[in-house]
């Protein structure tokens, strides 16, 4: 994978120990994975409720998920009773992060801290009641949207230059109302500078990469792209998965991975960059037939949660600082997770219903 | 024969309606549109419904109609009356206050507070998923009914009798399937059984009101702890279609239960005219405690919030009325004044005002 000297080897271990390391966008909810975390010292990961896809599905039911819009919020529910469930039995050794400090407090004692989001926003059904409830019910996170055009605005798979929609403009309103992180990935480029000029907080794009070193993927970001995110105070989470990090089928290699930090630190600097892996359960083949996409492998070296470590073995190759590494492995996330907190709104606020014509049963009703 | 009380029994009225814990065990009107009557009426907590198995917003009768079949899309709807309901209680934290265990009625009686107890009339919100009972668990839903009047995903709903029963004036008379002779009537759903369960377990309360007949004998003897009937009144007086029976209203009672008395007319008198009077409603008191005895009995008002009158004509109930001078939460004291005045104790109106229900909702807790 890579060579280091003992001395650095040494130094891979101490930081691994040392610092908080914390990733986003992963949509493993069993517990082995939560224990897998454990092995691996990760304190922290902003993981999904939900997708705005029924990819876990047969590629019929993939494909009318297009257009269907219903059945994510109860989706999204059941998996977040799952997930207190589980806080529930692991006796205080699984936590739901509510602020950044919970998960300060998770490193310290040794437990694992769930930053609660979603990978789109089907499940809010177009209401902004209901990102105030699932708020309450410990959402901390929300990406607008999947790939899959929604009432949010422009995704990637939009190259007309389309951007937002006043109903993303007004769940990013919303969000940075309540304290909650606004993710951008997969949207189009025009829609993320949308997101970044209503936005009154640092954005995060979750799950990116460089366009320069794997053409052609509208999820990963031209250069002028990577620096507008980083000049706006964002963060940009690289993704793990072979297809994302170098083009063609073959499994990355892990030096792969490291020329994808390499170039968006020299393009965002140290402070704008984090780990985005994308780790979904395996098991299910339907998801990959359903994306098309040739391989289902993770880079070399970082094949599941436990591995993530490496990347500091790596990032020391690249020769960084102690603090540049800890920033990366943990640090920018936390410092987002705290802008976005101290910017949440507390006080009086005034009741604003909002309804686009999606669901069942949007018409005619009113809250009351 | 009017209510004429003396000067004594007024002041004697006001005094005990004063100390009392004041609960009501039924209502649809949120608290943003019902503030200064529940302090006015001296409520300590009102059991408010956030969800309704029946589309109360419904532009017109064809989709009421046609809502009232539909299974799917209650979570929602109920999601966004709990987020307006939340609001107004977070708006308003001098006079409000969210009751999540019987701890806090206690409280919003000591610091002068209307507590506003979360429940939903019909279990189509849990979309058949136990895991949903969870999460509005959460979000402070402490008591439900597994179904309002029409089968959902949890049980047969009480539209599905056994045998011809008059039901005239009745929002959903044109629904009520009457069974041949021989053909059972079903009870529970297997969900339903294990929501039984989960709500035994989560501590909420389990309101049997609108369920089918069997499915209202089998959730008191499925469920360990006492059970609601949150707005119901004696048959033997009114016969309507939900109204108990004399063997119910022991059932309900020799599980420690509570029956909280209807306020609307026709459950108390079993006519939609004339308006019922407050001695019709102490006949009402009378009869339930002479068979469930004085710990069975609460009283459950289903106030109605329909300002433009579109439930009323969508569900063809335009002609709903209230017992006279219990015509909304503010006149509450009318009825401390008529219990005085028929001669109960006052330990006997403690109980009636809210003793009996908090009892319920600590034992539910337990």
């Amino acid at each position: 994978m890579i060579e280091l000297t003992l001395a650095d080897e040494e130094r891979a271990r101490w930081l691994a120990q040392e610092s908080l390391i914390f990733v986003c966008h992963d949509h493993n909810l069993a517990p082995e994975d939560i224990e897998a975390m454990r092995r691996g010292g990760v304190t922290a990961k902003q993981v999904h409720l939900c997708l705005d896809a029924q990819l876990w599905a047969d590629k019929k039911v993939f494909e009318a998920s297009a257009t269907r819009e219903e059945g994510y919020l109860r989706r999204a529910m059941v998996a977040l009773d799952y997930i207190y469930w589980q806080v529930e039995q692991s006796k205080g050794r699984l936590v739901i992060a509510l602020e950044p400090e919970d998960i300060v407090a998770a490193k310290a004692n040794g437990s694992v801290a769930l930053v609660l989001g979603a990978e789109g926003s089907r499940l809010l059904e177009g209401r902004l009641e209901i990102l105030r409830m699932l708020y309450r019910l410990g959402l901390r996170h929300l990406q607008l949207s999947w790939s899959f055009v929604t009432a949010v605005g422009a995704t990637q798979r939009d190259l007309s230059g389309r951007g937002l929609e006043e109903y993303g403009c007004s769940l990013i309103h919303e969000m940075n109302r309540l304290g909650m992180m606004v993710d951008v990935s997969h949207l189009s480029y025009q829609s993320m500078l949308d997101a970044m000029e209503t936005s009154t907080t640092p954005i995060l794009n979750s799950h990116t990469g460089a366009l320069a070193l794997n053409p052609g993927l509208h999820q990963l970001l031209p250069d002028e792209m990577i620096k507008a995110i980083a000049a706006q105070g964002g963060i940009l989470g690289i993704h793990f998965m072979s297809i994302l990090v170098k083009p063609g089928p073959q499994q990355a290699k892990f030096q792969d991975l490291m020329r994808q930090f390499e170039y968006l630190i020299r393009l965002a600097g140290v402070d704008h960059v984090a780990c985005g892996p994308d780790y979904f359960p395996l098991s299910d083949p339907r998801m990959w037939e359903n994306t098309g996409y040739p391989t289902y492998t993770y880079a070399e070296g970082v094949e599941d949660i436990s591995q993530v470590r490496n990347v500091i073995r790596g990032l020391i190759a690249l020769g960084l600082t102690d603090d540049d590494i800890r920033n990366i492995m943990g640090g920018n996330l936390l410092r987002l997770f705290r802008q976005v907190r101290a910017a949440a709104q507390t006080g009086p606020w005034q009741y604003v219903p909002y309804a686009v014509g999606t669901g069942a049963c949007t018409d005619g009703v009113t809250p009351l | 024969m009017t209510i004429q009380l003396t000067p004594t029994q007024e002041e004697r009225a006001r005094a005990i309606h004063q100390r009392a814990i004041i609960i009501t065990s039924h209502d649809h009107v949120p608290p943003e549109v019902d503030r200064e009557d529940l302090k006015r009426g001296g409520l300590t907590t009102q059991l408010l419904h956030v969800g309704l198995d029946s589309p109360l917003d419904a532009p017109d009768r064809e989709s009421y109609l046609a809502l009232l079949q539909q299974w799917e899309g209650w979570c929602k709807r109920t999601l966004l009356h709990l987020d307006q309901v939340l609001h107004t209680i977070e708006e308003h934290p001098d006079e409000l206050l969210l009751v999540s265990g019987p701890e806090d009625i206690r409280r919003a009686k000591s610091e002068g507070k209307v507590g506003i107890l979360l429940g939903s009339e019909g279990g189509k919100l849990i979309e058949g998923r136990v895991e949903l009972l969870r999460i509005f668990y959460r979000l402070g839903l402490r008591q439900m009914q597994p179904t309002w009047a029409y089968t959902n995903q949890l049980a047969t709903g009480e539209t599905e009798v056994e045998d011809e029963t008059p039901v005239g004036g009745y929002a959903f008379v044109d629904h009520v399937r009457v069974r041949e002779k021989g053909q059972p009537i079903p009870g529970l759903t297997e969900v339903g059984r294990a929501v039984v369960a989960e709500m035994n377990r989560l501590g909420m309360i389990i309101d049997v009101d609108h369920l089918s007949r069997p499915a209202m004998r089998e959730t008191i003897a499925l469920s360990t702890k006492p059970v609601l009937a949150g707005h119901n009144a004696a048959k033997a007086l009114a016969n309507r279609l939900s109204n108990l029976t004399d063997d119910e209203i022991r059932a309900v009672a020799n599980k420690g239960g509570v029956i909280g008395l209807h306020f609307m007319t026709h459950k108390i008198t079993g006519q939609m005219h004339p308006q019922a009077t407050l001695e019709q409603m102490l006949a009402q008191i009378d009869y339930i405690v002479n068979l469930g005895g004085i710990q069975c009995l609460g009283l459950g008002p289903d106030y109605i919030y329909d300002p433009d009158g579109r439930f009323a004509k969508n569900s063809g109930q335009t002609e709903l009325s209230f017992v006279e001078g219990l015509e909304n939460s503010g006149e509450l004291l009318n009825l401390t004044r008529a219990l005085v005045w028929h001669g109960y104790d006052d330990d006997s109106i403690l109980k009636i005002l809210g003793g009996n229900l908090l009892r319920l909702f600590e034992q539910v807790t337990a």
